[in-house]
């Protein structure tokens, strides 16, 4: 009968046309992301000579990443974690009052939550920073009911003020997964969770809280990672007492020019994230599972 | 090519990884046929009638129409037309658009291409609907539509996928009407891929029986009906008392009282068929298979009555009988015991099936 | 209204309050006729936006910005259409791995990205401007426009394509007259979303370009006075990338 060869070369020619649809993502992704970061990476084990790199396979800027800064690492990586627990917590509760609690006015306020996710990061920052300020609206409100005679310094330039600012900017990205998973479940099942004789508090942890687990962890380790890696929020709105490693990072590539440390900063604190995000992973699939 | 038939299947065979679909299959179809390929959900049928139609490439085989080959050829270059079960219409065009579409393409005089569509919805009855978008139109409509839009370009072969599936039976047995009319009034040969028997024995002249990939039975409706091939046909097709039984030196006892069925052929297990309609209740036991009155269902024109009787070896089975109103014997109520008859060329015997 | 919808109701009050005071209080600073951006406002008036209008950096800042979204969103929507077209000729399973790949990029700190790029660029020659930051862009935008339109392409209905193919067209022109026609919505939505996304970015573009965009823009006028003007600017974003982004949903949720 027929030849398999003929249905072979279809086979290929089909398989030719999608990689052909596929080439021009392929090299946005490998061009500029895989071949970036891989070079970044080569370039963390490099030497800095005075005004140029020098090619080298050496761990010493590896080694100063975590001795001269292991400091602020530790603080940046726990302000990390602040901002994306409270990020995380807020976000589920708001997504879970809207799906099951607030009835036909959910979608409405959802819709309200949802429109500051955009309007630009830098305007968001500016905005914590007019609000806070010396002369800020704060202040002013403060001062106006009479609480205080002087404007409250304490207000700005300080690590709450840089936990508020990144949990605002951070909030509306958390709900969008959450509220996602939160739809797709079935009212049902937690009909017949507390039917079955199960309380709020023991529903919540035995059938809601592990039917969203990718999700949870999903809108935790956006957030975790945005807020440690953050360095616009810190120098605007933080004190430089209490500046982020992103801070220094990113000063590595100011004055300083010293290419390989920034990319050796860059990826110790990448890799500190992704282990710690290893651990939330483990931790939430030890504590969240079907019991 | 003497005898035309119009479409030839030699061989022809898609496989899915390890999942054979379509066994290979030879069939010949004439021109002016109302051909039906029946079965049930997951048969292989409408990947058949894709293959027909240049949807799917074929794993082995060939497809010829009029004599020429097609097998390669996309379904642009067919001269098949497709009605789809889900209509496949172009919603942002109007009806009128959508039929004209496949003329466009073709470059016809405009004048031409207005003349035929006026014609074609005619045909249909959907003038008053020319110039409402498609998508505001109820399922019938749509699918006489899509029916329009396939039939102006004169296909040689049209090819209906379930195209009735969604529609409510009422408007079901009115679609019949209109499919019976305009196959009369421009001839062609339709293809109807269904899974429903009724609609098939009402619009074809030829019918395939299909499961599991490969063709059970072709033929007429009739002798599909009174001589199916195998017990899967016999059930697919109407109800059917499917009696086990032995074949036992050429001849065939159904149980106590029953007349012997003469049935040449070696000592076997069958399966002897009779149509519930074919029976008649006796009261009492007399002559004709004795049995027990289980169930006696009312159904409108006409009864169902499940009977118990049981089988020569002493197992009981359920034979059902459809019977007029007027000729259910006085007294049959639930456990009365009757006796069950039938003409002498009713009972069909078929190899032993699951 | 229940009783225990009380909680709730009260929760997700604050939330929004949280949400949006601040950026309703930043817009409401940007028409004051006042000289600072705090209470009380003295009058409303669009003093600051005519300072705006009269300040040379801001237009070059917009020329800039709409040179880098409007590239932006081109590049990536034609990319992501290629791809999504090519992702429904694969298996579902396949074509979600490769959506998984396709997002990877926004798995790292945009700190980290637009210094590997910064780093990248100046290596192979690419001097910062806005090509830098076009291509930049593109590695966070297209992961969105790409499931956004793949989303659409794979829930479509086949049988008009396949009528159309029936009916004598080509692979090609039934893609143009049928497909095309039914994704425009979405595909117009898909480029507004890349717009947003694009001029949402701060950090890889303060890597990336050579001359200030808004929002670099923004960041150098903070770091030296903050006057209503900086509200001016911000609520001239917020604006835009709001109408966009309605816009955008608009035409990809609710529309056929």
């Amino acid at each position: 009968m027929r030849m398999p060869d003929a249905e072979r070369a279809q086979l290929r020619r089909e398989g030719l046309k999608t990689a052909l649809l596929m080439a021009p993502a392929v090299i946005v992704f490998i061009g500029l992301f895989v071949a970036p970061l891989a070079w970044f990476f080569v370039q963390s084990f490099w030497r800095n000579a005075t005004f140029r790199v020098v090619p080298d396979f050496q761990f010493g800027n590896y080694a100063t990443a975590f001795r001269d800064y292991g400091g602020v690492l530790l603080r940046t990586l726990g302000t990390g974690l602040e901002v994306g627990g409270i990020t995380t917590v807020l976000a589920f509760f708001f997504a879970y009052a809207v799906r099951f609690a607030l009835g036909r006015a959910g979608p409405l306020i959802l819709v309200i939550a949802l429109t500051t996710l955009f309007g630009g990061y830098v305007v968001k920052v500016y905005a914590w920073r007019s609000l806070l300020g010396l002369d800020g609206i704060l202040n002013g409100a403060l001062m106006a009911a009479g609480l205080t005679d002087a404007p409250v310094e304490a207000l700005l330039f300080n690590a709450g003020a840089v936990t508020v600012t990144l949990t605002h900017y951070l909030l509306p990205l958390a709900i969008l997964p959450l509220y996602g998973a939160l739809a797709d479940m079935d009212e049902t099942v937690i009909a017949a969770a507390r039917d079955s004789g199960a309380s709020a508090p023991r529903t919540m942890f035995d059938i809601v809280l592990p039917q969203i687990r990718p999700a949870l962890i999903a809108s935790f380790a956006m957030s975790f990672l945005l807020a440690a890696g953050d360095y616009v929020t810190p120098a605007l709105v933080g004190s430089p007492g209490n500046a982020m490693y992103g801070n220094f990072i990113q000063s590595q590539f100011g004055l300083r020019m010293n290419t390989p440390l920034g990319a050796a900063m860059s990826f110790s604190l990448l890799g500190c994230c992704l282990l710690i995000l290893a651990t939330v992973w483990l931790v939430m699939r030890r504590v969240l599972r079907a019991r | 090519m003497a005898a035309a038939s119009l479409l030839e299947l030699r061989g022809l065979t898609r496989r899915y990884g390890t999942m054979t679909a379509v066994q290979p299959i030879d069939l010949a179809i004439r021109e002016n046929d109302f051909f039906a390929i029946l079965g049930p959900s997951g048969c292989g049928k409408t990947t058949l009638l894709r293959m027909i139609g240049g949807f799917v490439q074929p794993s082995d085989g060939y497809v010829l129409i009029g004599g020429r080959d097609v097998t390669r050829l996309p379904p642009d270059k067919r001269p098949t037309g497709m009605v789809f079960q889900n209509y496949g219409l172009f919603s942002h065009m109007t009806v009128r658009q959508n039929v004209a579409y496949g003329l466009r393409l073709r470059r016809r005089p405009r004048a031409e291409i207005g003349a035929e569509v006026e014609r074609m919805l005619d045909l249909v009855h959907l003038s008053p609907y020319a110039d409402r978008p498609a998508k505001d139109l109820s399922g019938g409509q749509k699918q006489r539509v899509a029916l329009a839009r396939a039939l102006i370009l004169k296909p040689k072969v049209l090819l209906l996928d379930e195209p009735l599936a969604a529609l409510d039976l009422q408007l079901r047995k009115a679609m019949h009407q209109e499919l019976l009319a305009i196959h009369e009034a421009i001839g062609g040969t339709f293809i109807l891929v269904s899974h429903d028997q009724t609609e098939v024995m009402t619009l074809a002249n030829r019918v395939a029986v299909m499961s599991g990939g490969r063709v059970a039975q072709e033929g007429s409706p009739t002798e599909i009906y009174d001589r199916p091939a195998d017990p899967f046909v016999a059930r697919f097709i109407g109800d059917a008392n499917l009696l086990p039984a032995r074949r036992t030196g050429g001849v065939i006892l159904l149980g106590d009282g029953a007349p012997p069925i003469p049935s040449p052929g070696a000592d076997a297990a069958v399966d002897v068929m009779l149509r519930p309609e074919a029976l008649r209740l006796v009261a009492g036991h007399g002559s004709g298979l004795r049995a027990y009155i289980e169930q006696v269902v009312f159904q409108g024109s006409h009864v169902r009555v499940h009977c118990l009787a049981k089988q020569a070896g002493g197992a009981e089975m359920r034979v059902t009988a459809t019977l007029g109103r007027d000729v259910l014997p006085a007294g049959s109520g639930q456990g009365a015991a009757v006796s069950i008859t039938w003409a002498e060329g009713a009972p069909l015997v078929l190899p032993a099936g699951a | 209204m229940r009783q225990g919808a009380v909680l709730p109701f009260a929760f997700t009050a604050a939330v929004l309050l949280f949400l949006t005071v601040p950026l309703v209080l930043c817009m409401l600073f940007a028409f004051t006729t006042g000289n600072a951006s705090s209470l009380p406002v003295p009058g409303l008036g669009l003093r600051w936006f005519r300072a705006l209008d009269a300040n040379p950096q801001f237009w070059a800042a917009l020329s800039v910005t709409a040179q880098v979204t409007v590239g932006c969103a081109l590049a990536s929507t034609l990319t992501g259409l290629l791809a999504a077209i090519g992702m429904t000729r694969m298996s579902t399973a396949r074509a979600m791995s490769w959506l998984v790949v396709l997002s990877l990029p926004l798995m790292l700190p945009p700190l980290v990205l637009g210094l590997a790029l910064l780093t990248f660029f100046t290596s192979v020659g690419l001097k910062p401007g806005v090509t830098a930051t076009i291509l930049a862009h593109l590695v966070f935008t297209l992961p969105f426009v790409t499931g956004v339109l793949y989303a659409r392409l794979s829930t479509m209905d086949r049988a008009p394509v396949d009528a159309a193919r029936d009916l004598g067209q080509s692979p090609f022109g039934a893609f143009r007259d049928v497909t095309l026609p039914a994704l425009g919505p979405t595909l117009i939505g898909a480029m507004l979303i890349a717009m947003a996304l694009s001029l949402d970015d701060f950090v890889i573009t303060f890597f990336t370009t050579s001359r200030n965009t808004l929002s670099t823009l923004i960041w150098g006028m903070m770091r030296q006075s903050i006057t209503p003007e900086i509200n001016a600017i911000g609520t001239s974003i917020i604006a835009f990338s709001l109408s966009v982004t309605v816009i955008a949903l608009r035409l990809t949720r609710y529309r056929g």
